[in-house]
């Protein structure tokens, strides 16, 4: 750690009320931001238009492997006990006659479609949702600001990572300033 | 908006809801020449069970959707609710209209549970002793008489192929004396609550408490519109429950008596969840397709808006696909047994034309509401919501005829069956329509209506 430096990672602005930090986050919006973020003490209502932010695409995700696993389903009960075709020489399905029912009867392969279904649909909403919101993060150097704790008591936090493409140190600074934050920050993060 | 008074939100002068009721008084007299004209005796008793019961499924979804969100103690449905409440308020119309049905049943006029009736009046005059006799001696042959039907069933399974599909269904319908006896026996172990007497106390029993849930509620509803006191809320928060059991016990029992003993000797214990589904998706059809309608012509301002269809429809969604669920495991239980004592009631309705009826319901009721209303998109798109309720609230329709009508025979829609729908479901919107010209349009005494008013769907 002798060569020990450090780099901004992000601006951090606070604000004293919901209004000041809703007022300030349509400017940063306006002004093109894309890898910025709010903090606030409890979930803010119309906090996503003053984001800007896009509704999001998780359900595309959740729907077309909801689709997959029943597709899924269908496939490996109809291969398994309906048909003796050999797929890929992988060996061949065995027809089975269960309760007097046909080889391959629906009915009774909906509750799998189902299971099989809600499964997939499930693990693509989780594993897609941890993916959007980058977790696990084991660490992030917000928390290296020490007034920061107080986003979770009584502050409001505009936070600008210096990842946007459109940070510039003087003039991301420029503009929060321009929103009358109670306090401005630069908080920087160690390279290693 | 904060001291909204009595005389907001009002249909007051408006073109075309000053006269709304107009229309469905219309089509009831329309429908009931219809239907005195065309039917004859025995038709007319399952049109208007049809047409009845098609209604009352209406006014029992407003009941548990009020009560549900007094129970809830919800915000997002108060602006929505007077709606609901005035549907609701319509089973006083259902239990005059079902007086004549019950008091026909009573008489011997309608003839529709003939199966259970006459077994049930036979067990009444027949004296204990040779009753008993008469039951055992039957039992002797039951045994048997299983074992032989069993054989009998497997052997048309085996020959199923060979047959033309009109064989099959005359065979099926055709039973030997032991099979008749059978089914007189399991009849007769029913008649303690399946007879003439309690059918009717019972029947008499739902509408009362429909009629004062009903009442009650509008009424408490009503006089906070023009007080503004919040104690009507917390009175009718703490009797929900209570009325919620009382609503649901009524509502299962009914279905048993009024469409399960269609046939007398088929049972199901989920039957009476899958009448409640059904209700649950034809009044959140409703409500969306009135307050569309109010919020088109301005009548309710904003107060109702994209966020409540947006609500209303996603409880939508969630109850087709509970329709399916608890219609779908009531079919495959039985299918996957395979027991004819229990498949009677699928085979009627799929043999004689049915099966078209069953494959538009799957479809219809499930697969295109299901893949149409998915998406925010879709729900948030009030034309297009609007398209969807339509077909929602046609499918329903289709249910309850589904229930009903295959006890008549093969499928064949006659004028009677749309006839007596018009006649009943006509006569209930003229009530619902004239009395949403009475009463302000959103519960404006209500104190979670600002809360209400300001809903906004964060995902």
């Amino acid at each position: 750690m002798a060569n020990e430096t450090k780099k901004p990672a992000l601006y951090l602005a606070e604000y004293d009320t919901p209004n000041a930090i809703a007022q300030a986050a349509m400017k940063v919006r306006d002004a093109g931001y894309k890898n910025w973020d709010c903090h606030t003490p409890y979930a803010m209502h119309g906090m996503d238009e003053a984001m800007g932010l896009k509704p999001t695409r998780i359900g595309v995700l959740s729907f077309i492997f909801g689709m997959l696993g029943v597709a899924t389903a269908v496939f490996m009960m109809q291969y398994t006990n309906a048909f003796d075709f050999n797929l890929l020489n992988i060996g061949a399905g065995y027809p089975l006659i269960v309760g007097g029912k046909p080889p391959g009867a629906f009915p009774s392969m909906v509750p799998i479609m189902f299971e099989l279904g809600i499964l997939l649909c499930g693990f693509a909403t989780l594993f897609g949702l941890l993916g959007i919101i980058k977790l696990p993060m084991f660490n992030h150097p917000i928390f290296a600001s020490d007034r920061f704790e107080a986003a979770t008591d009584d502050k409001y936090f505009i936070s600008i990572e210096a990842g946007d493409q459109k940070f510039d140190l003087d003039r991301t600074r420029a503009l929060l300033e321009a929103t009358n934050p109670t306090y401005i920050e630069l908080v920087e993060e160690e390279v290693l | 908006m904060t001291n909204a008074s009595d005389t907001d939100y009002r249909v007051g002068d408006d073109r075309i809801w000053k006269r709304a009721w107009l229309a469905p008084l219309g089509l009831a007299i329309v429908g009931g020449l219809l239907a005195i004209l065309t039917a004859d005796a025995d038709r007319l008793g399952y049109a208007y069970l049809f047409g009845l019961f098609t209604t009352a499924t209406f006014m029992l979804g407003a009941l548990f959707l009020v009560l549900v969100q007094f129970l809830t103690a919800s915000y997002w449905g108060v602006s929505s609710r007077r709606i609901v409440e005035v549907i609701m308020s319509g089973a006083p119309v259902v239990a005059l209209l079902a007086l004549p049905f019950i008091a026909g049943v009573a008489l011997g006029k309608i003839h529709i549970y003939d199966e259970w009736q006459s077994v049930s009046a036979h067990g009444e005059q027949a004296e204990p002793d040779s009753g008993s006799d008469h039951a055992s001696d039957h039992e002797e042959h039951g045994v048997l008489d299983f074992g032989s039907g069993v054989a009998h069933a497997q052997a048309d399974a085996d020959d199923h192929g060979e047959h033309s599909e009109a064989a099959a269904h005359d065979e099926a319908h055709s039973h030997t004396p032991q099979e008749v006896a059978l089914h007189h026996e399991v009849l007769e172990k029913k008649s303690g609550y399946l007879n003439t007497k309690g059918w009717v106390a019972r029947g008499l029993g739902y509408l009362l408490v429909w009629c004062l849930l009903a009442l009650a509620y509008f009424a408490w509803s009503r006089r906070q519109d023009q007080d503004h006191d919040p104690k009507h809320t917390v009175r009718m928060q703490s009797l929900a429950a209570p009325s919620l059991i009382l609503f649901a016990g009524a509502l299962t029992f009914a279905a048993f008596d009024w469409l399960m003993s269609l046939e007398a000797a088929w049972f199901s214990t989920i039957f009476g969840v899958i009448i409640f589904a059904g209700s649950a998706v034809s009044i959140l059809a409703l409500t969306i397709l009135i307050g569309l309608s109010l919020y088109k012509r301005g009548l309710v301002g904003d107060v109702i808006n994209v966020e409540h269809f947006h609500d209303l429809s996603r409880l939508m969604f969630g109850f087709v696909c509970f329709w399916t669920y608890v219609h779908f495991s009531q079919w495959m239980l039985i299918w996957y047994a395979g027991i004819p004592e229990e498949a009677t009631w699928f085979m009627k309705r799929w043999d004689g034309g049915w099966k078209f009826v069953s494959y538009l319901l799957f479809f219809g009721h499930f697969v295109a509401p299901f893949l149409l209303l998915m998406s925010r998109v879709q729900k948030r798109a009030l034309p297009w919501l609007q398209v969807m309720c339509f077909w929602v609230l046609f499918m329903h329709i289709v249910d309850i005829y589904w229930f009903v009508l295959p006890q008549a025979g093969a499928f064949q829609v006659q004028l009677a069956d749309i006839g007596a729908l018009l006649f009943i479901g006509g006569v209930f919107f003229t009530y619902v329509f004239w009395q949403l010209g009475q009463v302000p349009l959103v519960p404006v005494g209500d104190p979670r209506l600002q809360r209400s008013h300001h809903l906004h769907q964060i995902y």
